[in-house]
């Protein structure tokens, strides 16, 4: 266990550095925020894998002594054993309601804390290479800090407000690092398009909060979960009954819903918006306009992850809400097929492995659905490595390519780049989950057959949408592998595509000698993060599988993951039977081969598949038409309702309003300034007409003449 | 037929309203109007020397002299405005003295 003080350090050191890059970039110029950023993230991610692996090691092993040590200290409070908190400050404290600043250290937040520091540390050191020609260095930087920051302050937090700073704030510093490139409308276009899109979710999720501060009073995770799982007697703030917090039912809108439904699926539509599921899913591959490097850093460390640890963290949550968790499953399973169907088709190199992170996200939300949240979180600290690492490799193949992104254009780049190829191939090995079965495989193959296995285990425990799950798992394993090796064959093999002199060269503007010529390798300073991402890609599954979901699971989660005593499933994936385990390596090498087949050894057939592919292909190369039927329906929708406001506004509120009271003014002031002829015997005949008139009022009143 | 007040007030009242009538329809000039005023102003004088006879105190008198006296620094005043009036606008006619026209 480290000290507080290294634990501090991990979480807020970033924060520091992305302040003074971002505020005093003037003063320490460029050189020095690219120091200063990178050397603290590199520091923080090696700190926080030290805590990973010692957790991880004392939770697994014998010695359970530093274990029991973070167990003693954790306060009656506390709501599990092994957790420990430290208090930073008071945020706010209003009645009932309290936040604090604090930084939450249990299985969870050392997980998250590993895979967030050390991709974005190894991200910063990327972008040394990725950004040499940019001419906002510090800016980048900073903003890549914030971005860091703003995760850890989201995992680490110990309390729903505090979760909901850092959630906001990896919002803004997604927006940011999007439209980086602000001088092109295209990366505005898809920040804006990023950030509106999570606004939908983040209202499910202040929604969800609420009603969490609606019902338990509080918006500290220890009680609420405390609650949660003791069945505890609660007493809403309005609008319900008191009871035991299972049965409290809540109503919303027009219907009574049982509270923790209510909450569960709330809090899961804030989740869909940042890790971009079905429906929610839209702003995923746009986000691609961005550096590469950013790209590696949403869909591996940060953002993207954190709906499925926000699923994960409430775990006692979805353990009681059985309707919200199979929606959980069912758009999980449905984001897996889709994406991978989408992915297939996509040319643009980053695009595809965009779809994957999608489809890979889904697989996290139906092992968390069905009720396997350690499978799930193991699936997210594997994937954190190699998709990293092929959205580095990426970023090296179109560093060294000159800004080529379409893979069509590509072709033999193996020759060129063999380290960046080399890397791939591990990446690219990993996502598809190769490996064989009770013997070894990489980090892909331990989480996702994990994945799958519960899957089928959970469909024989009859929890809802087990059974399809399990299915669209294994049928998106299948695309996986397909459109993976598609992009391996189309990106590195056959023979070198003529480099198309494009006009349209967008936002680079370096000025390269050999702009047009032969791709070339990436500097050291890009392949480094590579090879250490490969060795995570090939290492982390195996090394990590017993702790996470394995044997040592207990002892490792030690209650930061709860589960009901029916739900078994991880355990259960031991019993499933044989073919089970087999059937992800049958389909996984069954797309190798196709992919092999048409764009390996019959190149061109893949092309000649699209364009004569029909209907199917071009739902999948359009992304099955979902931008265009947002843009029909809810841009258009609300565009319209926005102009209906507009001229009811302009109509009705101004016209009877300012614009109508100015025009009586003005109508009424010119009829007045009319009588003011400017000739003085008229002033005089009203001066002595208003006298004689008082007069007569007057001598009226007093009893007149008689 | 004796004299009695009221025939003083009378032609009083007969002379102030031919004085605010000259006022009011008069479109020449803007001599009319200050011998308009003074005809308002003697017809008060009647009416107040009349009450002082008829009532048998001595101040109406003294006031009617004081607003004769008033009478005539108005009429000078009145004239030398007249005068600097003509020379700036060259024209005293009442028709084109519309300055305050808002």
């Amino acid at each position: 266990m480290l000290f507080d003080e290294a634990i501090q350090f991990i979480v807020l050191g970033p924060g520091l550095a992305a302040l003074v890059a971002g505020l005093f970039q003037r003063f320490i110029g460029d050189r020095g925020a690219m120091v200063l950023t990178t050397s603290i993230v590199l520091m923080a991610g090696m700190l926080s894998l030290y805590q990973l692996f010692a957790y991880a090691a004392g939770a697994g092993g014998a010695g359970h002594v530093e274990h029991a040590a973070l167990a003693a200290d954790t306060g009656a409070a506390a709501g599990h054993v092994g957790q420990h908190v430290i208090h930073l400050f008071t945020w706010m404290e209003v009645g009932q309601f309290k936040a604090d600043w604090a930084i939450r250290v249990d299985a969870m937040s050392i997980v998250m804390m590993a895979v967030i520091t050390s991709v974005s540390g190894l991200v910063h050191l990327y972008s040394w290479g990725y950004m040499e020609e940019d001419p906002h260095k510090a800016r980048f930087f900073a903003y890549l800090s914030l971005f860091t920051f703003t995760m850890l302050m989201l995992v680490t937090a110990d309390n729903f407000i505090q979760l909901f700073f850092g959630w906001e704030g990896v919002g803004l510093a997604s927006y940011l690092l999007i439209g980086f490139w602000y001088q092109n409308k295209a990366p505005n276009d898809a920040a804006i398009k990023a950030f509106v899109t999570n606004r939908v979710g983040d209202f499910g999720l202040a929604l969800g909060i609420m009603a969490v501060f609606l019902v338990f009073g509080s918006v500290e995770f220890a009680p609420v979960l405390t609650a949660i799982k003791e069945n505890a007697e609660v007493v809403p703030l309005a609008l319900a009954e008191a009871g035991q917090v299972r049965d409290v039912v809540v109503p919303f809108l027009a219907w009574n819903i049982p509270a923790l439904e209510l909450i569960g699926v709330l809090l899961f539509i804030g989740a869909m918006g940042k890790s971009a599921q079905f429906f929610l899913h839209v702003w995923l591959p746009d986000a691609m306009e961005g550096p590469t490097p950013v790209s590696a850093l949403i869909h591996a460390a940060t953002m993207v992850t954190a709906g499925v640890y926000l699923v994960c963290l409430v775990s006692p949550i979805y353990e009681y809400a059985p309707f919200a968790a199979s929606m959980i499953a069912l758009i999980g399973a449905v984001t897996a097929l889709y994406a991978a169907t989408v992915g297939m088709a996509q040319n643009d190199i980053k695009r595809v492995i965009a779809y994957s992170t999608c489809s890979q996200l889904g697989y996290m939300f139906f092992a968390a659905g069905i009720g396997a949240y350690e499978a799930a979180m193991f699936h997210l600290f594997t994937h954190a490595f190699f998709k990293a690492l092929l959205f580095l490799g990426a970023g090296s193949v179109i560093h060294g390519a000159h800004h080529e992104q379409d893979m069509r254009n590509m072709g033999g780049f193996a020759r060129f780049m063999p380290l960046t190829y080399g890397a791939m191939m591990i990446g690219t090995i990993a996502i598809i989950g190769l490996g064989i079965p009770h013997v070894w495989g990489l980090s892909g193959f331990f989480s996702k057959d994990a994945i799958i296995e519960t899957a089928f285990a959970a469909g024989m425990n009859g929890v809802a949408f087990g059974q399809l799950a399990f299915w669209l798992g294994i049928a998106a394993a299948l695309l996986t592998s397909f459109y993976s090796w598609r992009l391996i064959y189309m990106t590195f093999h056959g023979p070198r595509a003529e480099p198309r002199h494009h006009e349209a060269h967008g936002h680079d503007d370096h000025a390269h000698d050999h702009h047009h010529g032969d791709p070339h390798e990436s500097p050291m300073v890009m392949l480094i993060p590579l090879g250490l991402l490969s060795v995570g890609a090939v290492f982390a599954g195996w090394y990590f599988y017993d702790a996470f979901v394995g044997h040592d699971y207990k002892e490792f989660w030690d209650g930061a993951i709860y589960a009901a005593k029916e739900n078994t499933v991880l355990k259960d994936k031991y019993n499933v039977p044989e073919w089970v385990f087999w059937a992800p390596l049958i389909v996984t090498v069954t797309g190798f081969v196709i992919a092999t087949f048409t764009y390996l050894f019959n190149r061109g057939v893949g092309e000649k598949i699209a364009e004569n592919g029909g209907p199917l292909h071009g739902l999948f190369a359009n992304k099955w038409y979902f931008d265009e039927l947002y843009n029909a329906t809810l841009i258009r929708g609300s565009a319209w309702f926005g102009d209906l406001f507009k001229a009811g506004d302009k109509r009705v509120v101004d016209g009877l309003g300012p614009d109508g009271v100015a025009a009586l003014v003005r109508w009424g002031s010119r009829r007045l300034s009319a009588m003011h002829t400017g000739y003085l015997y008229h002033y005089a005949f009203v001066i002595i007409g208003a006298a004689l008139l008082f007069g007569a009022i007057l001598f009226w009143r007093s009893g007149g003449a008689g | 037929m004796d004299l009695t007040i009221n025939h003083f007030l009378t032609i009083s009242a007969i002379l102030f309203t031919i004085g605010v009538v000259g006022i009011f329809v008069n479109r020449k000039n803007i001599i009319v109007i200050l011998m308009a005023i003074e005809l308002i102003l003697l017809s008060v004088n009647i009416n107040l020397v009349a009450f002082s006879v008829f009532s048998g105190t001595i101040a109406g008198q003294i006031f009617a002299m004081l607003v004769l006296t008033v009478a005539a620094a108005e009429a000078a005043v009145g004239l030398a405005i007249l005068v600097v009036y003509f020379r700036n606008r060259g024209d005293i006619a009442v028709e084109s003295v519309d300055l305050m026209k808002g």
